[in-house]
């Protein structure tokens, strides 16, 4: 226990310091993956632990952008007030799709997903007047730390790494805690939590609730990082299958799974873009097969061998510290049996 | 004077153009073992989910300590004391065989200590060795021990127990009937469904037998188990 939190120290430590010394192209590559990372995570609360897949996840993420936004350009309301307003507007509207969808199943829930981003893409493509249509909302670079915005990329950086802070506390809180444990008996057999008094509906609510906590903040991010909201940009369908993806591939339903996951696909992308797109869409071709290779050989994601390997390496040590008082053997099969 | 815990009133429940269950009215006895027992398909489990609340019933009402409970979701009716284990155990897969048990004790928190509640449920079954254990360790009956600790775990007063006999060995019947009895001497009523007969004898007060969702007899196991009816619904009418 306490060697795994110096190992979160210094990962903390060696995140803020690194990056002083990286360059402009490796500091955007993180922010990105730190993105995807708590996108992923947000996902996993829903997808991984309670099992309902759903497959328009940034649709959080667009909620947050486009109200954090629309009240900076329209009221002069800054965006790290703005964005507190969309992650309640995130929430709230998280609790009412929860109370209409929860009671669908399987395929039923998640093609449901999929119509509910494709909804507010279009509102964000018909009400023209305020949200620009297809064009967006486009903002005017310049320092403005006070409204969110910075010339140098390093804030927000240490911005995107204080958000990912703060989803992966919020994970670690909901593995080890009392919803962390409803969400894995629900995803296991609702029938049987409905039999031991257990409300299923109202905690797959809140875990969608929490899912949307996670998952908002980044949309205020996005918006000042990149400067522009589209419909296309965050009401994004094919972004929320990747969330999901890299949720399943390093592991879902585990607390490591989602950041192993997009930390190791989001680069991944970026380096078979930068090595093999001479051949026009082979970097596509190459990162469906490694998925396609990773789902056949490890169903239980990344994290399974992972652990296995870290396990196997601790019990390596503590076997050799128990050999010489014979003890070994006896205690094997008292664990076997 | 008995008091019922509960009492089925008219239930009628159907499924499309199928009568599962045609008016059935039975009462359960305060701390007694009432046996339910009737051939595949006569509406046994049908009857159970509905007084669990899991089905809906088209009419009749289901009263529990003088309440009407008809209306009410599972989950409530669990928070009152209406417990149930299913044919096939749902176990809790990702959970260890300790966090299964947990759940439920944490769920309602009774108790401060739930680990150590959860460990005394799992000795009183009989699976205290396999608490830090995954569910794939456990066999039949140790699944079904399992599911009967973590339906212990919601403080029941009635307890319904769908089949526990069903695929057992006679070694582990007798072990799983002398089990339910000392869940019984706990205080808690038990609703048995079952087929097997010695199972039956040994452990209930009473039994209501159900035929094609009509209730068709009750009373002393002896006397109904020799009743015409009883014995044409499981093996049928002698041809003349």
């Amino acid at each position: 226990m306490r060697r795994s939190l110096q190992i979160v120290l210094a990962a903390i430590a060696l995140s803020i310091v690194l990056p002083l010394f990286m360059s402009l192209y490796m500091l955007r590559l993180l922010i990105l993956t730190y993105m995807f990372v708590i996108l992923a995570i947000s996902w996993n609360v829903i997808g991984g632990y309670a099992k309902y897949l759903s497959l328009g996840q940034t649709v959080f993420l667009g909620i947050t952008a486009y109200t954090s936004t629309m009240l900076f350009v329209y009221l002069g309301i800054t965006p790290w007030l703005g964005m507190f307003v969309g992650i309640l507007m995130s929430v709230a509207i998280a609790a009412v799709i929860g109370f209409l969808t929860f009671k669908l199943r399987d395929a039923f829930f998640a093609l449901t997903s999929i119509a509910i981003i494709q909804v507010f893409r279009l509102l964000a493509l018909y009400f023209k007047s305020y949200t620009g249509g297809a064009r967006g909302i486009i903002l005017q670079p310049r320092n403005d730390p006070i409204n969110f915005m910075f010339l140098d990329i390093l804030p927000y950086y240490y911005i995107s790494l204080g958000f990912l802070v703060f989803s992966i506390l919020l994970a670690y809180f909901l593995d080890k805690g009392k919803l962390g444990y409803y969400l894995k008996a629900i995803g296991d057999d609702e029938l049987a939590c409905e039999a031991i008094g257990i409300n299923t509906l109202k905690y797959k609510i809140y875990a969608f609730m929490l899912s949307a906590l996670i998952a908002a903040p980044v949309g205020t991010l996005y918006a000042q990082y990149i400067m522009y909201v589209t419909p296309d940009g965050v009401f994004s369908f094919p972004h929320s299958i990747k969330v999901a993806v890299m949720a399943i591939i390093g592991g879902s339903g585990t607390l490591l799974g989602p950041i192993i996951g997009a930390s190791i696909l989001i680069p991944l992308e970026q380096i078979l873009t930068v090595y093999f797109s001479g051949v026009y869409g082979l970097n596509l071709v190459i990162y469906g097969v490694l998925l396609i290779l990773v789902m056949r050989v490890i169903p239980g994601g990344i994290i399974e061998p992972l652990e296995n390997f870290v396990k196997g390496m601790i019990k390596n040590m503590d076997a050799g510290v128990r050999e010489t008082s014979g003890e070994s053997l006896k205690e094997e099969k008292e664990v076997g049996g | 004077m008995m008091t019922d815990i509960l009492n089925v009133r008219g239930i009628t429940k159907r499924f499309g153009g199928l009568v599962a269950l045609n008016k059935v009215t039975m009462d359960v006895h305060e701390g007694e073992i009432l046996g339910l027992m009737g051939p595949n398909g006569s509406g046994k489990t049908t009857l159970v989910n509905v007084i669990s609340g899991i089905y809906k019933a088209d009419s009749g009402q289901v009263i529990y300590m003088g309440r009407d409970v008809t209306n009410l979701p599972p989950h409530k009716r669990v928070e009152l004391g209406i417990a149930r284990t299913f044919q096939t155990p749902r176990p809790f897969n990702s959970l260890t065989v300790l966090e299964n048990v947990m759940m439920p004790i944490l769920h309602f928190g009774h108790e401060p200590d739930v680990r150590g509640t959860a460990y005394k449920l799992l000795e009183f079954v009989g699976l205290e060795k396999y608490a830090e254990s995954p569910i794939g360790k456990l066999n039949l009956a140790m699944r079904k021990k399992l599911d009967l600790a973590r339906a212990l775990g919601t403080k029941p007063k009635i307890l319904m127990i769908d089949e526990i006999a069903a695929g057992l060995s006679e070694g582990e019947v007798n072990d799983m009937a002398n089990l339910l009895m000392s869940i019984r001497d706990s205080g808690v009523t038990l609703l048995v469904i079952e087929h097997v007969i010695f199972f039956l004898r040994k452990l209930c007060d009473r039994v209501v037998v159900l035929d094609e969702g009509v209730k068709i007899a009750e009373g002393d196991v002896e006397e109904v188990i020799r009743m015409q009816e009883v014995i044409s619904a499981y093996i049928g009418e002698v041809i003349e």
